[in-house]
């Protein structure tokens, strides 16, 4: 499980593509791959290796001007979901 | 030992295969109406028995493609295969006893990592041939393409398994291989469309979303896909298709009235 402090950054091996409002992530060791919406896009850009689950959740929260508690909630889940399918690792 | 030479070729692409007669006997015989196109030029395959190698205890099928920077091997108990886009060459070197369906195998993997330097892109997909039209009904193993070859009968069917679609003056072409079942003489058709087979109780046509067809595109895109360096490339080529090809998804049952929708919507 992940915690607020965590630290996130994309796998090294990922590759996107930005198609029609939608970002694509393939996963090549994997033959998987993700499609992220705007929102999803930018917590996979926020997650950087510099920035921890909370500010990115706050960041999130400042930009789309949304309920915090409700923001930590989505980011949470999202983040956990992109560790499980190997799009994010944790530092 | 018997070395043998043989041809093989698909739109543009042209492999030029040498190795022993036990290996390429058979295929020399199966493959003999897949030849270059005049003029093509070929690579240079080299096909090698390495007795020094352990006897394989599976087939080379169950190896997976790594390629990095252009360059893929193929490596597996009994194999040891490279193909390089940059010099145009191939070497397998193979146990004695490895079969000539390993050496077809190989010989896939080569063709996708030429197909793909010359424009063109090899798709796991079942093409169905229906009024002229070319159909790539494509999906992940188990999502129906065999079920759908079968219930689009009497449609000539390229391949249920693999073809090579190739850019062509207005559109795309998909042509036909030797590398899965086929039903019929037709070897190429201009792409209609491309369908991402799901299996539903109710039949209808769906577009997908450019993201969800470039990313179902992209994991059915064999060899290259796995390929860090490559996929920008392989993502970029499939745009440009898309860009000129329709993609839905086709939600289909086991019957033939799949085809009723595509014909209403498409034909």
């Amino acid at each position: 499980m992940l915690n607020w402090d965590d630290v996130l950054a994309a796998a090294p091996s990922l590759v996107t593509r930005e198609s029609e409002g939608e970002l694509v992530v393939v996963l090549p060791e994997q033959g998987k791959f993700v499609v992220l919406n705007a929102t999803g896009a930018r917590v996979l850009r926020l997650s950087d290796g510099t920035r921890t689950l909370r500010e990115i959740a706050d960041t999130l929260a400042v930009e789309f001007a949304a309920d915090q508690a409700q923001v930590e909630a989505d980011v949470m889940r999202f983040a956990q979901s992109l560790v499980d399918r190997g799009a994010l690792l944790v530092r | 030992m018997n070395v043998l030479s043989f041809d093989l070729g698909i739109a543009g692409t042209a492999l030029r295969v040498y190795g022993p007669e036990a290996w390429l006997s058979p295929l020399c015989s199966a493959w003999a109406a897949w030849q270059p196109e005049p003029g093509s030029v070929s690579w240079d395959v080299h096909l090698t028995p390495d007795a020094s190698l352990p006897v394989p205890p599976a087939p080379l099928f169950e190896a997976i493609p790594h390629t990095q920077r252009g360059h893929c091997t193929l490596t597996a108990p009994g194999f040891e295969g490279q193909v390089s886009a940059a010099t145009g060459a191939a070497l397998l070197r193979a146990h004695p006893e490895a079969q000539p369906a390993d050496v077809g195998y190989f010989l896939r993997v080569v063709l996708a990592v030429q197909a793909f330097a010359r424009g063109g892109i090899l798709f796991h997909t079942a093409a169905i041939v229906h009024r002229g039209q070319g159909y790539a009904l494509f999906g992940v193993s188990g999502s129906g393409k065999t079920t759908a070859a079968h219930f689009s009968a009497p449609d000539a069917v390229l391949n249920d398994d693999l073809v090579l679609l190739w850019p062509a003056t207005a559109g795309w072409q998909m042509y036909a291989t030797p590398f899965g079942k086929r039903r019929g003489d037709v070897r190429v058709a201009p792409l209609r469309a491309l369908l991402r087979l799901i299996k539903a109780p109710d039949v209808a046509l769906v577009p997908l979303s450019a993201g969800r067809a470039l990313g179902e595109l992209v994991a059915n895109t064999p060899v290259l896909s796995a390929d860090p360096l490559w996929l920008p490339e392989v993502l970029a080529r499939w745009e440009v298709l898309l860009s000129a090809v329709p993609v839905y998804a086709l939600h289909f049952r086991r019957d033939a009235t799949f085809w009723e929708v595509i014909d209403a919507e498409l034909g």
